[in-house]
């Protein structure tokens, strides 16, 4: 058991390696900025992961906690409220504040069952959006808000599209080790037992509100730094960008890249991300093929590439413990 | 708030609550009987409105004609629909995928209707007309209701008291009822699944499809009809997850709610909803109506 | 020996010249899927229309003239993505997205790079960036909204109007500016009477409920996709509403016309643009127009949409500050755009020391009869 985990910790630590490396050889400033969007959706499937494939309860508050923190690190530092405020400093509060709307929230949504929760929080989400569109004092309304000024890292403004770049693999890396944390610890393994019966966790003693809330919370705060990194690299932001629509694509997003597994949820984010890149061609074909694929994948993948990969690995080894692949 | 403008959005938010608790029917027995959360409603309701569209005006049916053929379409889309995204997935391991599923269904369905029918917004000729071939109305309390209004809301009633009937008196309706309560038990008794499950989503899009067949007038043909699915969601939600007369309930107050809403808040009228929504699953979250068979733990 | 060698030499320079017969390409992003996929279809009839053309007359500087269109899909992402791609392809111009959000959301990449970038939108802000490289080609809101009031008080004696707009950038601002203007004239609107709804909107008879029950004396529609005109434009008739109509730009466009029917008639509409000009008219029309909307008919069958015509002035645009500056070079050119004078088929473009780099001149009043938009004023306002 030891062993395979070592193996499997190289193979990760190598492959963002490799990753870094091969995008940072890249020229076209168009495919890396593919790229930072797709890490950028990644942050925020990894908080579905831990609520949905850890917790095993769908939601759909994303985008919400996107926004919030995109809109307060808008208005933090775009000037309109009259002051500036350090960019570092604005992104810790936007991801708190994040978390924080995250905790009340999720206390009020999660004392719900499954699919009550589901669209309690499809409901927020929709008034969210309503406000954001809307209410111009808070949010800009309809043009949204302009002139956010980049992030300062130890001084140094982060510029072009590449810096961003390590930025948020570093980002996204971090949430990812948090997951992977998650998930050997105690809360994660309270999570699972809520996720596979609910009635036995409770007898073993976890406490399943709270151990949700938690899974909530976290899931706030990823996407609250995802929504803030997002406001400081594009510079500009409006309601468009948090749509209930986003949330489904990051909930498919999350499913075909595997929602248990850590690594294929960035792949999965890759892959969703750069499709219609790449396919621009197809124009309206597009969009009708990919619902296609996804039915596809759902019915033959459920556990997504990552689930495919990790399966694909424990017939290796079982074949491998059982004497050979000729003879067994 | 005059009497008169009462009145009209009464009639409005009632007319509307009804094409919305057309919709909640179909995700409820979907529910009831196969447990999917259904996210491509929406799509089914504006391929419907599309169907009924082209018979209507492009191959310019009768409708005599048209009705039965587009019922027709509408079974065999509920087939199709079946073995698309559920049939497959019934011993899923993971229950979210059949609902992923779906979601990659309200794609096809709603890219398909741009592929086909072009994105040009279509319309189609009101329900009930006067001599002069504009809509027909009466006069209510000084404002003027189209009596296409009524028709809907009578039309809804009567598709769903149907369906009802179906379901709790007939002998189909009772095994459907088995099937989704008890699988392995339905299957023991002699009970086709298979069969069970095809006649509920036969019914469920067939019913939808005349939703979208009543909508069509009102409002044009556009793919963003399925946008009316997540008003749907909350009035289902409201109303108590798996009652069926819940559901209209609740299905009804949405619709109220919206059309209350835009006297003050207009362009904050989502916002009003799912808060009222919102508001609903915090102090009453069992529903307005108490589902008879308890959630399965 | 020799000759032959000459012979394959002189063959291989030729056929190399002619491989090289050099190309400049001009940049565009449009919707080409999505909701939106009407408009894209116009513009990209309009510059096709207009590429032909040049390349017909001999090109840009004897070079030929190509056009590669970027789709923006239904949102800022994608049109940011296409944005880049094109920028970082070497285009010399990008003619913009006529939806404000997209072009607020690229001004950054427009200033780090140089490109050219003529912005379609119509929100005044877009410019108030003072974006060196971004030229606005657009009547733009803050002018329009006073035109607009103005238009419904004289024309079509409106004096306590129901207003309703799209919850979108630049209606939003329309909507705004219009009730500045009309308190400035002495009629203040009420606010119970101003009503907003999604552009994902079909179901307006509330609204409409509370309109009829009112006391307005007109209503002042303010409108960005043709589908959500229509449903309006029909349930407002379905409900016999029958006071005068002001509409806003994409009320007086064909496609929403020929949907909406009779419930697009007597629309009065502000329109940079009108397809219905080859008739007689009470004002003069520019020769340009003329011929535009002469060959876009005989072309394409269909009278012309402003969104064609503002594609085809793009091009034009392009063309002519490229052959002030004498180079393809995205600084040349810029440069060689703060002299623009140009009358193009949808507006006069100059630079006014008003306001920065936007260079419409005039815009038309409409009214939709018999089933086409009408011009029957054209208001200059500088």
């Amino acid at each position: 058991m030891k062993q395979k985990f070592g193996i499997s910790r190289v193979l990760a630590i190598l492959a963002v390696a490799l990753f870094a490396a091969g995008v940072s050889l890249i020229q076209s400033n168009y495919t890396v900025l593919v790229i930072n969007t797709s890490l950028m959706y990644a942050i925020v499937a990894y908080g579905l992961s831990v609520m949905l494939g850890m917790g095993g309860q769908l939601v759909f508050s994303g985008t919400a906690f996107m926004g919030i923190g995109a809109y307060i690190t808008a208005n933090l530092c775009s000037g309109r409220l009259g002051f500036s405020t350090a960019t570092p400093v604005a992104l810790l509060i936007s991801v708190a504040g994040a978390g924080l709307v995250a905790f009340l929230t999720g206390m009020l949504f999660l004392r719900l069952k499954s699919s009550f929760c589901t669209f309690a929080t499809l409901g927020f989400v929709q008034v969210l959006y309503s406000l954001f569109q809307n209410h111009e004092p808070a949010f800009g309304g309809t043009k949204g808000i302009p002139n956010i000024s980049t992030l300062k890292l130890f001084g140094h403004p982060v510029t072009g599209y590449k810096q961003w770049f390590y930025v948020f693999l570093f980002a996204v890396v971090l949430v990812a080790l948090v997951v992977e944390g998650i998930r050997r610890s105690r809360l994660g393994r309270s999570l699972a037992s809520i996720r596979d019966n609910e009635i036995a966790a409770q007898v073993m003693g976890v406490n399943i509100y709270w151990t949700r809330v938690i899974a909530f919370v976290v899931a706030g705060l990823f996407a609250g730094l995802a929504g803030s990194l997002l406001a400081f690299q594009n510079g500009f932001i409006s309601a468009d960008l948090f749509t209930f629509k986003k949330s489904s694509t990051l909930v498919i997003m999350s499913m075909l890249g595997g929602i248990n597994s850590t690594l294929g949820i960035a792949v999965g984010a890759l892959i969703v991300t750069f499709l219609p890149e790449v396919m621009r061609g197809l124009d309206n074909y597009l969009m009708f093929l990919y619902g296609f694929v996804v039915i596809f994948m759902m019915i033959f993948m459920p556990m997504g590439i990552g689930g495919l990969v990790s399966d694909y690995a424990r017939k290796l080894r079982r074949r491998r413990r059982l004497g050979g692949g000729k003879n067994a | 708030m005059t009497i008169r403008l009462f009145a009209s959005l009464f009639v409005n938010g009632v007319t509307m609550g009804m094409i919305y608790a057309m919709i909640a029917m179909g995700l409820i027995l979907l529910i009831k009987a196969v447990g999917v959360l259904n996210f491509a409603q929406g799509d089914l309701l504006m391929i419907g409105a599309y169907i009924t569209c082209a018979f209507a005006t492009d191959l310019s049916m009768p409708l005599y004609a048209m009705l039965p053929t587009a019922f027709v379409s509408f079974a065999l889309l509920g087939v199709a629909f079946m073995l698309g995204t559920y049939w497959p997935l019934r011993k899923a391991s993971y229950p979210v995928a059949p609902i992923i599923a779906t979601m990659g269904a309200s794609l096809v369905l709603s890219e398909g209707a741009v592929i086909l029918f072009g994105s040009w917004p279509r319309t189609m000729p009101n329900l009930v007309k006067n001599a002069a071939g504009k809509v027909a109305t009466f006069n209510l309390f000084g404002t003027k209701i189209q009596y296409q209004y009524i028709l809907i809301i009578l039309a809804a009633c009567l598709a769903m008291y149907l369906v009802y009937m179906l379901f709790e008196r007939s002998y189909v309706g009772r095994m459907m009822q088995a099937a989704a309560q008890d699988k392995p038990a339905a299957e023991l008794i002699g009970i086709s699944t298979l069969f069970t499950t095809g006649a509920t989503y036969m019914l469920v899009v067939v019913l939808i499809g005349f939703a979208g067949y009543m909508v069509a007038p009102i409002y044009t043909v556009t793919p963003s009809l399925s946008s009316l699915q997540l008003r749907a969601f909350a009035g289902t939600v409201i109303g108590g997850f798996g009652s069926i007369k819940g559901a209209i309930l609740g299905c009804l107050l949405v619709g109220l709610t919206e059309a209350f809403a835009t006297v003050s808040f207009s362009s904050y009228k989502d916002a009003v909803v799912f808060t009222v929504l919102i508001l609903f699953l915090l102090l009453r979250p069992q529903g307005i109506v108490k589902s008879r068979i308890g959630d399965k733990a | 020996m020799k000759k032959v060698l000459a012979l394959v030499l002189a063959l291989m320079m030729l056929l190399t010249s002619a491989a090289l017969a050099e190309t400049v390409t001009l940049g565009a992003t449009a919707p080409l899927t999505g909701s939106n996929q009407m408009t894209g279809g116009y513009y990209v009839n309009g510059m096709k229309m207009a590429v032909d053309e040049i390349n017909a007359a001999g090109g840009i500087l004897g070079r030929e003239l190509a056009l590669k269109v970027e789709d923006e899909g239904a949102d800022q992402t994608t049109a940011l993505n296409a944005t880049v791609k094109l920028i970082e392809e070497g285009v010399p111009a990008i003619i913009g997205s006529y939806f404000s959000t997209n072009c607020m959301a690229v001004l950054g990449n427009v200033k780090d790079s140089g490109v050219v970038y003529y912005a379609n939108g119509s929100n005044p802000d877009i410019s108030a960036q003072q974006n060196p490289y971004v030229w606005q080609i657009r009547v733009t809101d803050n002018f329009t909204g006073p035109i607009m009031a103005s238009v419904a008080v004289d024309t079509a004696k409106i004096t306590n109007p129901a207003i309703l707009y799209t919850t979108a950038a630049s209606t939003t601002l329309l909507a705004e500016r219009v009730m500045l203007k009309m308190e400035e004239m002495g009629y203040p609107v009420d606010q119970a009477n101003v009503y907003g709804a999604p552009e994902e909107e079909t179901n307006f008879n509330a609204i409409i409920a509370q309109i009829m029950a009112s006391d307005v004396d007109g209503l002042m529609c303010m409108g960005v996709s043709e589908a959500w005109n229509v449903a309006f434009s029909q349930q407002l008739e379905s409900a016999g509403f029958d006071l005068p109509k002001v509409g806003s730009l994409s009320f007086s466009s064909v496609a929403y016309i020929s949907v909406a029917g009779s419930a697009a008639e007597e629309w009065i509409t502000v329109a940079e643009w009108s397809a219905d000009i080859l008739g007689e008219l009470d004002f003069e029309i520019a020769e340009r127009a003329i011929e535009f909307e002469k060959k876009y008919e005989e072309l394409y069958g269909i009278p012309s949409v402003s969104q064609a015509a503002w594609g085809y002035d793009c091009v034009y645009l392009f063309k002519e500050a490229a052959e002030r500056a004498g180079s393809f070079d995205r600084e040349a050119i810029n440069a060689a755009m703060a002299q623009t004078d140009m009358q193009g088929a949808g507006n006069y473009y100059k630079i006014y020391d008003d306001t920065w780099h936007v260079m419409s001149t005039y815009t038309l009043a409409n009214q939709n009869l018999g089933g086409i938009a009408s011009p029957f004023a054209k208001v200059t306002f500088r």
